[in-house]
């Protein structure tokens, strides 16, 4: 049988996009902790502006640079993978559509949130599968990463009296965001798919973190979050090929 | 209003079943009825949301009129994955699924055209051809997704995987949020118009081509 490989060129890439990535991060905070300890917005119109752009952009390549992957490997990870971060690129293309069209951010939990959940559907039998081929055991204390995840989400709907539909889509999103982190802190400790457990929790904390606060406050804008969720995207992205081009996942 | 254009495109259609002897063609009509009879289903549904939910029209339009037209354009594919799932084995399910969509949006651009009788007539002529070449699409595209996820899932295609349903979850999910981002952009005037044509027919071309290569 013949087995299909990732160019160079896709590989190289995707490095470079998680370079832009970090680079962008680094560039965001400290513009924004500058802003913050001078004691003005954290960031201008036009630099929100920019912002969404790197943002957006960013996201777009890495669901690209997968799709392209995954038709060169003709691995059904690699897609399963784009098909991921495509759906919550979507909802974040969404999400900016919605500030620039009302001005102001889209009141929490929108449609959007189908499509940032999204990728928690296909992302659980992604790291499921990535866990049993690493045939390791997972070590039992990392459920308190989800009950930790859950419990923080309870206890805020309780504290601010919140809806029963809130209530309960708040702790299901929680439920699925926590079922994720829990197998890929089990990846990052150990097994051979560290990249990509490290781009999993660093996705998963930062909706985690999103959802906590969006129940306090549903009109809710984080940028200092964002830099987060695309530096992640970038992470999972060079993972899967690099791991693809290794033969790791054949 | 709503009844009576469904109606008149669904009878002249079951009527047509009834002459055809290909089973493919059937299938394909059954689901392109269902379609517009969903579009009647929706019209009432959505509202009943602006009338007793007390929300706006452009809330409904980006957020809660998707999520009602995409459960009721997929109902005929649901009730084939419980009640007999080898017919999702049929490629002809994902065509089957477009064809829902089409049917769908038959009779919601129909109805919009009536709503527009103060055109002149060829203001009228571009009015159904913008909306044709991108409404028409989504409305194919969104179903078509849920269409080939349940196709592939009842092959071998995700079985290393498991947790079937929540790929069909995921499909439903993202058929959603393309039908919202869609109805989002066609807000922003022009532009939006405009993005929403050209990504209409570029994917309807680039989806032919891609069919056409395959088989």
């Amino acid at each position: 049988m013949q087995v299909m490989t990732i160019s160079e060129r896709v590989q190289h890439l995707s490095v470079l996009l998680m370079s832009l990535a970090a680079t962008a991060l680094l560039l965001t905070e400290s513009v924004m902790l500058y802003n913050y300890l001078t004691g003005r917005p954290l960031l201008s119109e036009f630099g929100f502006d920019i912002h969404y752009l790197v943002m957006n952009s960013l996201l777009i390549a890495s669901t690209g640079l997968l799709g392209v992957a995954a038709y060169q490997s003709r691995n059904l990870l690699l897609f399963i993978g784009g098909c991921g971060i495509g759906s919550w690129t979507l909802a974040h293309i969404y999400w900016t559509l919605y500030v620039y069209l009302a001005g102001q951010p889209i009141s929490y939990p929108s449609v959007a949130e189908l499509g940032f959940q999204g990728f928690y559907l296909v992302m659980i039998p992604a790291v499921v599968h990535l866990q049993q081929r690493a045939s390791v055991d997972r070590p039992a204390w990392l459920v308190s990463a989800v009950v930790l995840l859950v419990g923080a989400v309870i206890g805020t709907n309780l504290i601010y009296g919140t809806s029963d539909l809130l209530f309960v889509y708040s702790v299901v999103s929680a439920t699925l965001i926590g079922t994720v982190l829990l197998f890929g802190l089990s990846l990052v400790l150990d097994s051979p798919f560290r990249l990509f457990g490290a781009g999993v929790c660093l996705f998963s904390a930062a909706d985690g973190l999103y959802i906590v606060l969006a129940i306090s406050s549903p009109v809710l804008s984080v940028p200092y979050v964002d830099p987060v969720w695309y530096l992640s995207a970038t992470l999972l992205a060079a993972g899967l090929i690099r791991y693809q081009r290794e033969r790791i996942l054949e | 209003m709503m009844l009576a254009l469904s109606v008149a495109i669904t009878v002249p259609l079951l009527l047509l079943v009834l002459l055809v002897d290909n089973a493919q063609t059937r299938f394909l009509l059954l689901f392109f009825i269902w379609g517009s009879t969903a579009g009647f289903l929706a019209s009432v549904i959505n509202g009943e949301l602006l009338s007793m939910a007390g929300i706006t029209l452009q809330a409904l339009q980006i957020q809660f009129a998707p999520l009602v037209e995409e459960l009721l354009k997929a109902v005929p594919l649901a009730v084939l994955w419980l009640v007999a799932p080898k017919y999702l084995q049929r490629r002809e399910i994902v065509f089957a699924a477009v064809f829902a969509g089409f049917g769908f949006s038959l009779v919601e651009n129909f109805s919009y055209l009536i709503q527009q009788q103060q055109l002149s007539s060829a203001a009228l002529t571009q009015y159904v051809i913008t909306r044709s070449v991108s409404t028409t699409v989504m409305h194919g595209t969104t179903t078509g997704i849920i269409g080939a996820t349940l196709y592939h899932l009842s092959g071998e295609t995700l079985d290393g995987f498991g947790f079937k349903p929540l790929f069909v979850l995921y499909s439903y999910c993202v058929a959603v949020l393309l039908h919202a981002l869609f109805n989002i952009v066609v807000l922003f005037a022009v532009l939006g118009q405009t993005v929403a044509i050209l990504s209409g027919l570029i994917s309807y071309i680039v989806l032919w081509m891609l069919f056409r290569t395959r088989h």
